[in-house]
Parts: C-alpha cells; sequence; structure tokens
C-alpha cells in the first residue's frame, strides 16, 4: 500500500471534509433557505464557519506535532507571510468590480435581498471563508517557495 | 555555517535518507543542512555529529573563523 508523507495526509484530511462540508452547505442552502428560513440559514453558516476553523486548527496542531525543525521553521515562515499575502489578496480582489459583483449576486441570490440581517451574516460568513480560503492558498505557495530555497 | 556532512557520508556510503533516519529527520531536512541553507539547533546539530561518531566541531565549522573575536 502506497503511504503518505505526514504533509500529504494532513492536507488530505484538512481539504477533503472541510470541501464537503462546504459542498452540503452550498448545495443544502435553497432547501435550508426554503425550511427554516434565512436567518437560521444565515446562522447554520456561522456554525459552520467556526467548526471549520476548530477543524483546520486541529489538524494544524496534530500536524505540527509530527515536524522536525527544518520544516517547523519552514511552516512558521510561511504561516507568518502566507496569512498576511492572503489577507491582502482577499481585499485587492474584493476592489475588483467584476469579482466583487458576483460575490454580491452570490450571496443575495443565497440568502435573499430582504432580510438584512441575515444578509450581513451571510457577507460575514462567505468573507471570512474567502479569508480563510486565500490565507490557506498563501500560506501553501509561501511554504513550496520557502522550501524550494532551502533545497 | 559550513560543514562536512557530504564528505562524511561519502565515507561511510550512507545517504541522505540514511542519515536523517538515524538523526531523526526528514531527507529534505538533511538536505537543507548540507547544503548550508539551514543552520541546525545545537541539539540537532549535535545528533550529527554523534550519528558519525564525532565532536560538533569537526562536522560543523565557522563560515568565517578569522572574523570571530574567540578565535
Amino acid at each position: 500500500m502506497k503511504t503518505r508523507s505526514p504533509a500529504a495526509r494532513a492536507r488530505l484530511w484538512t481539504i477533503v471534509p472541510v470541501l464537503l462540508l462546504a459542498f452540503g452547505f452550498v448545495f443544502a442552502a435553497p432547501w435550508l433557505k426554503s425550511t427554516v428560513g434565512p436567518t437560521t440559514l444565515a446562522l447554520a453558516a456561522a456554525a459552520l464557519a467556526v467548526m471549520v476553523m476548530g477543524y483546520a486548527n486541529l489538524v494544524a496542531y496534530r500536524y505540527e506535532a509530527g515536524l522536525d525543525e527544518v520544516q517547523r521553521a519552514g511552516a512558521s515562515f510561511a504561516t507568518k507571510w502566507g496569512t498576511s499575502a492572503g489577507q491582502v489578496a482577499f481585499v485587492v480582489l474584493m476592489m475588483l468590480p467584476p469579482v466583487r459583483d458576483w460575490a454580491i449576486s452570490t450571496v443575495t441570490g443565497l440568502v435573499g435581498a430582504a432580510d438584512n440581517g441575515a444578509t450581513a451574516i451571510a457577507f460575514i460568513f462567505f468573507g471570512f471563508c474567502g479569508v480563510v480560503l486565500l490565507q490557506t492558498v498563501g500560506t501553501l505557495v509561501v511554504s513550496v517557495l520557502w522550501f524550494k530555497s532551502k533545497q | 555555517m559550513k560543514n562536512r556532512i557530504h564528505v562524511l557520508r561519502a565515507e561511510r556510503g550512507w545517504s541522505q535518507a540514511q542519515l536523517a533516519e538515524i538523526v531523526g529527520v526528514s531527507r529534505n531536512s538533511i538536505n537543507s543542512i548540507e547544503n548550508g541553507k539551514f543552520d541546525p539547533s545545537l541539539p540537532l546539530a549535535f545528533s550529527i555529529a554523534d550519528a558519525f561518531g564525532l565532536r560538533i566541531e569537526d562536522v560543523f565549522l565557522r563560515e568565517d573563523a578569522s572574523s570571530s573575536r574567540l578565535a
């Protein structure tokens, strides 16, 4: 049987459940909206965000415990600069009119523009997801660059 | 910081993976240290020296010994 490295296992155990949850939520959103209402839908989204964050922290903790000092230095450097780069990338992306319009139409399409409170919570949830996603991408890119520079 | 890991490995016929297994780090980490791209901590430097059965100063060398006031 093919064995995976700790990094590959961590990526697998992080990405697969998070993707399943995210896609499950997006597909279930119309049904949730029609049955429980937009406010409960938005609260479910917020709870999902907290759960994903906690799960990601748990996987990161378990992953870091198996690293040696060189890998830990790389992970620390990548986290430091990758998260900052992800935040900046999110702000820059949101300043681009096509991306901003797409985000607004997606969220209002899911929750509806009638309920301002639910729409605001949905915007916060999807904004949070966007920041975390870009931080993850930024961390992965910086991590790859760091390890390439050390070879 | 310079080191003689490549030479010492060659003398013993060890691969980077073998040394990594003895020391308890990844092969990539040994590669980074061997190429001088990463300076190991003292405990890891001692572990590497122990793996070769040498003193730490026989494995790791100062980059520019003449610049040290203690030299």
